[in-house]
């Protein structure tokens, strides 16, 4: 496998982690919601991470904390990843649609990610999790169309797709059984790339307090919350803090590893 | 001279394709403002508030009327600077106005930042291709995209301003609303960070590229020294490149900027964003994304300048 | 000449270190005011033995063994500081196509200004004085890219002798210069030999110019490369009555994206019978494979009229009919190409029958099997995926699918271009036999004329898009053999020969004069 070691050293931990946190919630010690101890207390035997702003434990939080946040960016980077495979396999055979998602892609460099989230959560009638989802879903798009457009440009041109265009094959067809067959790799890739991108956007929305809200335990949450007392107890904001960057960095070194010696791809960061 | 008249003219036609991208854009916006069953009357005013009260507080803020006629009076007043009225009954523009030019500082010193440090390192593993700085950046470039800016900025404050109390963990404003200069260390630095790895690499790609031409190789059969290969020969000719990445980094550091105003209490669009997440506050979020939206068209439109600028004459 | 030597080359070995060597046992003593050339045919390593001299080989090559002393510097064992300042003081490299190499970024001032000993603003004047061209400041302000071919040429010369060096290195100095500027060039460089005493070493193709100045001459050997052998002609196929006309086309126009202005095929006319087979040929670009595409309707961009026994068909393949498409099937090249490797031959052969209904589905394993067969090929290769065939198999699986949907018109897109000789001609042999008993209608698209010569009836030689010459294969291609000129077919045609009728105009350049 392409990348050995830092496949290994960015896998292991991140999936080490993903276990951790979708199992979190059933391993805390205690309840999540009250208070087992003074707030901003420092690590102790009945609290070993410590205490948050409201006395609760710091590592029953940690450990139910990352469960949302993996869940929904797994979703957002599975959405994505098929709709934009789909979306830019048409995209080459059918070249006016290919142009329109790069205006679509050109209008939104003028749109920051994060006030796009925003804009789209808070227009939404009562804009939750979904409107958030659906939010990075929208603006994701374009880049990852254009990317899955770019490597699927050259199939497109291939003689056995143009001789099953003369022959009459339709668009589905097309798409489904000769050119997306043909990206495995790319869509692999694309997805791992999304999931990190996803869980950029997803913790960041959380610390805005858009989508999730307190006193949901969450592990962007938990570093808004707690900053005030980071002097009193900085496991509070040091722990999940480690955890998204653990997390984070773990699946991109598993991504990276696995698609080696690519240029720096043009995906923006969402 | 038909050349000139053939560039302003294609100029002119980027110029005008970027801003219909924009206008796009404002369309978006207003759309999504507007389209909502719940407006802003109803989430600024307390709940069970009597519908007489609602009705007034929606002429006030102007929601009775036709939707044509509120876009043309938002895009006209986009035009004149108004940019509508906020949830609160403040006019947008107001109260975006006074805190949009700390962010564009914080962000424009991050992104400076990010250019400067990416080309730098970029041109010293140039020099040495497959040294070590070299390895060291196409094994790290990315992991530092992967982290969210707050979660820098939390480390960052943790070590420099706790730990080590070198540096201010709060902005503190005088007076008049500015910042002192040791309080834009660490939140220029978080929203830097992020950047950094991806800009590296993408330099470093170019810089590579850029070698592979032959005029590069003409310079090295005529001798020159190192340094003067990279200065007079390479660096021009990634200057495009350059560009590119720096606009593309512009609505990230801008995103990032917002984030990591929360952390330090710094007085930028990121705290009045805030204030109209709680408020659901639809019509300010508009007005910061117009505004903004302008503000990259015109870093875009100067990115093509210098573009057009830098191939002026070689072909 | 008597002197130390500039340049002192003795048993020189360069090559790639596994395989054989590219230059060997080079020896090469060249003195002060004198004018060596290399000579030899293109490929052999004229410009690798030119790189060498300054210590710059291509990557991937190195020199194995030999002696090489440069202006009294050992060149092979020179720190990179001193070949540095070896190349920047004493060598001067002026490489081939000058236009890319140099800096399009700089001005003529600042190309010449940073290499110029003499330092001060007439330094550049006097430079371009020296080769002829206006020293005016109007010239010194422009950017390569504002220059014509002669003009880059010479400012590149004058870069490399703005630092007075003691050996000039010249690649190919005399290409794309016209009699006159041969003339003068061959002046300034006997100039420069005899007055100032420069060392001038040139790898160059023009025997003109090496005869009038060289004093030595080196020749480097033939390449390795075994000369294509003369195959005997196969047999030729029969003739057949050609039937009534089944595809006819007139003034097939064709162009890319929105640019009618600069049409790929302009006014092409095609006339195809039934159970014929006609050759398009002619060098790349001309249009060849942009023809076979528009009449299968893949390229969008078109005008004229294409009929399909008498009825009008649409220039994109998605407006026309079911039937049409079935009627008219492309064979498209073999890399990559001519089928999806995620798919098994008995899927790829399968989905035309399905798409164009040719039999009930109990049939349709039948149906595969028969089709390998046709095209002779083995039952078991059904379930196989593409990667794990020959090229010469894929292309019989692709022409399989392609009669799966029994068409009347064939159209082989270089299908035997990366085929070697026997596959081909076994390729060429089997659409022969289908078209005799199927009636089949071919296009045959090739560069290789042998074949085309060989397997054909009419022909139409295609040129910047427009039709050279339409008829009888024979006729045509012994008319454009007859007349002399530069070359109808590309250069890697290993029977190509340089014809080019007279009559046609010249061939428009994009440069302006120098």
């Amino acid at each position: 496998m392409a990348g050995g070691r830092r496949f290994w050293w960015g896998l292991v931990p991140a999936a080490l982690l993903m276990v951790g946190t979708v199992l979190g919630p059933l391993l805390a010690p205690n309840p999540i919601d009250e208070p087992v101890t003074v707030p901003y207390a420092t690590p102790s035997a009945a609290a070993p991470l410590g205490g948050d702003q409201l006395g609760r434990d710091v590592l029953s939080r940690l450990l139910a904390g990352g469960a949302e946040l993996l869940l929904t960016a797994a979703a957002v980077a599975l959405v994505v990843t098929a709709l934009s495979a789909l979306l830019g396999a048409v995209a080459v055979l059918r070249p006016l649609v290919g142009r329109l998602i790069e205006r679509l892609a050109d209008v939104l460099i003028l749109l920051p990610p994060v006030l796009g989230i925003l804009l789209i959560v808070l227009s939404w009638p009562d804009g939750g999790r979904l409107a958030l989802c659906c939010a990075a879903v929208l603006l994701a798009l374009p880049y990852a169309v254009r990317v899955v457009a770019a490597s699927a440009a050259p199939i497109a041109s291939a003689g056995f797709v143009e001789a099953a265009v003369a022959g009459g094959e339709r668009l589905g067809r097309l798409v489904w059984w000769e050119v997306l067959p043909n990206l495995r790799a790319v869509l692999v890739t694309l997805l791992g790339l999304r999931f990190v991108a996803a869980v950029y956007i997803v913790a960041t929305a959380a610390f805005l307090q858009v989508g999730p809200q307190p006193p949901a335990a969450n592990w962007a949450l938990m570093i808004r919350e707690n900053a005030a007392g980071i002097l009193l107890n900085p496991w509070a904001v040091i722990a999940p803090s480690l955890a998204i960057g653990l997390l984070a960095v773990g699946v991109n070194n598993t991504v990276e590893a696995l698609a080696p010696g690519r240029g720096p791809v043009r995906l923006a960061r969402l | 001279m038909p050349r000139i008249v053939r560039r302003v003219t294609r100029l002119l036609g980027l110029l005008g394709r970027r801003v219909v991208l924009l206008a796009v854009l404002l369309v978006g916006v207003f759309a999504s403002v507007t389209f909502l069953p719940r407006d802003a009357a109803q989430s600024t005013l307390d709940r069970g508030a009597s519908a007489a009260e609602l009705a007034a507080r929606r002429a006030q803020l102007g929601l009775d009327q036709p939707l044509i006629e509120r876009f043309a009076r938002w895009m006209g007043g986009l035009l004149t600077g108004d940019l509508g009225t906020a949830a609160r009954g403040q006019p947008v523009a107001d109260v975006v106005l006074v805190a949009l030019p700390n962010t564009v500082l914080l962000g424009g010193l991050a992104l400076g930042l990010t250019v400067i440090v990416a080309v730098t390192v970029a041109c010293l593993a140039t020099l040495r291709p497959g040294g070590p700085l070299d390895r060291l950046i196409s094994a790290t470039a990315t992991v530092t995209l992967a982290l969210p800016e707050f979660v820098v900025a939390s480390v960052l404050v943790l070590v420099f301003a706790l730990w080590a109390g070198l540096l201010p963990a709060v902005a503190i404003t005088s007076a008049g609303g500015s910042v002192a200069p040791q309080a834009l260390i660490l939140p220029v630095l978080a929203v830097a960070i992020p950047q950094l790895g991806w800009n590296v690499r993408l330099v470093r790609a170019a810089l590579a590229d850029e070698a592979r031409a032959p005029h590069v190789d003409a310079a090295q059969l005529d001798g020159l020294s190192r340094s003067r290969l990279l200065v007079r020969h390479l660096l021009p000719g990634v200057l495009p490149a350059v560009a590119a990445a720096a606009v593309t980094s512009v609505g990230l550091v801008l995103g990032g900027a917002i984030v990591v105003e929360a952390i330090f209490n710094y007085p930028g669009v990121g705290v009045v964003l805030t204030q109209a997440v709680q408020d659901r506050d639809a019509p300010l979020v508009a007005g910061v994304v117009a505004l903004t939206g302008a503000l990259i068209l015109g870093l875009l439109l100067l990115a093509d300048a210098v573009r057009a600028w830098a191939t002026w004459g070689t072909r | 000449m008597t002197g130390a030597a500039v340049v002192e080359a003795a048993g020189l070995v360069v090559g790639p270190g596994v395989g054989p060597a590219v230059l060997e046992g080079i020896a090469l003593r060249v003195h002060h005011g004198e004018i060596a050339a290399i000579i030899g045919p293109s490929g052999v390593g004229k410009t690798t033995l030119l790189r060498a001299l300054i210590g710059a080989v291509p990557p991937g090559m190195s020199v194995l063994t030999g002696r090489l002393r440069v202006c009294g510097h050992d060149v092979l064992a020179a720190s990179p500081e001193r070949l540095r300042a070896l190349r920047r003081e004493r060598v001067g490299f002026v490489g081939q196509d000058p236009a890319r190499r140099l800096n399009p970024r700089m001005r003529v001032r600042q190309l010449l200004g940073e290499m110029a000993v003499d330092a001060g603003p007439d330094g550049p004047r006097r430079l371009l004085s020296e080769l002829s061209l206006p020293g005016t400041d109007e010239l010194l302000r422009r950017r390569p890219g504002q220059l014509s071919g002669g003009q880059q040429r010479r400012v590149a010369l004058a870069r490399a002798l703005a630092r007075r060096p003691a050996l000039l290195l010249l690649d190919e100095p005399s290409a794309g210069l016209d009699t006159a500027l041969r003339a003068e060039l061959a002046e300034l460089l006997r100039s420069l030999a005899r007055r100032h005493g420069v060392a001038i070493v040139m790898a160059c193709h023009d025997r003109e110019l090496v005869d009038r100045i060289a004093d030595q001459v080196l020749p480097l050997g033939a390449p390795t490369m075994s000369r294509p052998v003369e195959q005997p002609l196969p047999e030729r196929t029969e003739r057949t009555e050609p039937g009534p006309p089944v595809l006819l086309g007139h003034g097939l126009s064709a162009w890319f994206g929105r640019h009618p202005e600069h049409p790929v095929l302009s006014d092409v006319d095609l006339r195809l019978a039934a159970g014929s087979a006609s050759a398009v040929v002619g060098p790349s670009g001309a249009g060849k494979s942009t023809l076979g595409r528009v009449v299968v309707g893949l390229h969008a961009s078109a005008s004229g009229t294409l009929e399909l026994d008498g009825v009008r068909l649409h220039p994109r393949a998605e407006r026309r009919g079911r039937e049409q498409r079935r009627r008219v099937q492309l064979v498209p090249q073999d890399p990559l190409g001519s089928l999806n490797p995620r798919r098994t031959v008995r899927a790829s052969l399968t989905r035309p029958l399905v798409l164009h209904d040719r039999c009930p589905a109990e049939q349709r394993p039948g149906r595969v099997i028969e089709l390998l067969a046709a095209v002779g090929l083995a039952e078991e290769l059904a379930d196989h995926y593409p990667d794990a065939l020959s090229g010469g198999q894929r292309q019989r699986v692709a022409i399989a699918r392609a009669l799966g949907a029994e068409p009347d018109v064939l159209v082989c897109d270089e299908v035997t271009s990366a085929l070697d000789p026997e596959n081909a001609e076994a390729i060429m042999l089997l659409l022969a036999r289908l078209r005799r008993e199927r009636g089949l209608a071919l296009i045959v698209i090739s560069h290789d004329l042998r074949l085309v010569a060989a397997h054909t009836e009419q022909v139409l030689a295609l040129q910047h898009g427009r039709a050279l010459a339409a008829g009888p294969t024979t006729e045509v291609l012994a008319a454009l053999d007859d007349a002399g000129g530069t070359a109808l077919t590309d250069s890697h045609d290993p029977v190509g020969r340089a014809i080019r009728p007279a009559g046609l105009p010249p061939r428009a350049s994009a440069r302006k004069d120098g």
